[in-house]
């Protein structure tokens, strides 16, 4: 079930064992966020100094998604991200000036993708610290940026994956494509920890209430939703009597 | 429960406000905690309020949680 951050101090502090902190790297997550007002970080390796690995991956407060780091961001400037519905968020880097930013609303069936994005975001120094989850650490012990609302997993790959492999895992979910290197898929639904099932890397979950696990609306199969007309099988059925025999009647199956 | 927790206001240069919540866990006392949450708040002020500072800072929730300490279950 997806984890509810209450967005005032909810936060995950987790190992770092494996995390990537040179390029390629792609991370992506499944969010619902309750608000696109303020700063909202998913995803943040290290903390926010110099001389260390840290990168991140946020929603800002303008509803964009931001790829930072070294303490740096560097905004996707096509989408928006929208309140409360279920969106797939990821960003892909080739390396430090190459990414793509990607974004697929499973309620409006919007898909953004930029490739334009060519500012330089190095990542610089090697892992310090542990992994933040629903905050951005601004210096030690000091959270802020924390999420509002669902979060339902969370995936980084140590390549960078083709516009191909990030909509495979907007079809068929994370595992889809290519085994990531880290996989928080939040289906614990008890206790104070979550694990990284890839790479184990447990995850302590702080402020949390009791039970944050909320069996809430997740997407289905977008096309399942979708508004296009989609061709179903239909059943065939015998006539009834009084038809000439080799006619078929189609049901309202589909339709 | 957050340790300190504050509510922070920063100024943008268009004249607009960012209010947030900003959490502070590693300081021993509230006045400590203040200078941190400050400090760090004015060294991310690009982040939040392209280089403006800080214009308030209120303290929403200033108790540590402490250590339960509890009873040896009776043999």
């Amino acid at each position: 079930m997806p984890l509810l951050f209450d967005g005032i101090d909810d936060r995950i502090n987790a190992a770092n064992t494996g995390i990537p902190v040179a390029y390629p790297i792609t991370a992506m997550a499944l969010v619902r966020p309750g608000s696109v007002s303020v700063y909202q970080s998913i995803f943040q390796v290290d903390r926010a100094r110099s001389g260390n690995g840290e990168w991140h991956l946020e929603i800002t407060d303008t509803g964009k998604v931001e790829w930072g780091a070294n303490n740096s961001g560097t905004l996707s400037v096509t989408g928006s991200i929208s309140a409360n519905q279920w969106q797939l968020i990821g960003v892909a880097n080739a390396s430090a000036t190459a990414r793509r930013f990607f974004s697929w609303n499973y309620e409006t069936l919007t898909l953004a993708i930029n490739e334009s994005d060519t500012t330089s975001r190095p990542i610089s120094g090697s892992l310090a610290d542990d992994v933040k989850i629903g905050t951005f650490e601004l210096a030690d012990g000091v959270y802020a940026d924390f999420f509002t609302g669902h979060i339902n997993w969370i995936a980084i790959w140590n390549v960078n994956l083709d516009l191909d492999g990030m909509m495979a895992v907007q079809y068929l979910g994370p595992l889809a494509v290519r085994r990531p290197t880290h996989f928080w898929p939040f289906w614990e639904n008890t206790g104070t920890t979550v694990q990284d099932i890839i790479n184990g890397n447990t995850g302590t979950m702080t402020n949390f209430p009791a039970s944050p696990w909320e069996a809430t609306s997740l997407p289905g199969p977008w096309w399942a939703r979708s508004p296009h007309r989609v061709i179903r099988r239909q059943a065939a059925v015998p006539p009834p009597a009084g038809l000439p025999t080799g006619q078929m009647m189609r049901t309202g199956v589909g339709r | 429960m957050a340790d300190y927790l504050f509510q922070f206001t920063v100024l943008r240069s268009d004249g607009s406000t960012y209010v947030a919540t900003i959490d502070v866990t590693n300081s021993k006392s509230l006045a400590q905690a203040t200078v941190d949450a400050n400090d760090a708040i004015s060294r991310n002020a690009d982040r939040y309020g392209d280089g403006k500072s800080i214009t308030s800072l209120s303290v929403l929730q200033a108790t540590r949680p402490t250590i339960g300490i509890v009873d040896a279950p009776a043999l």
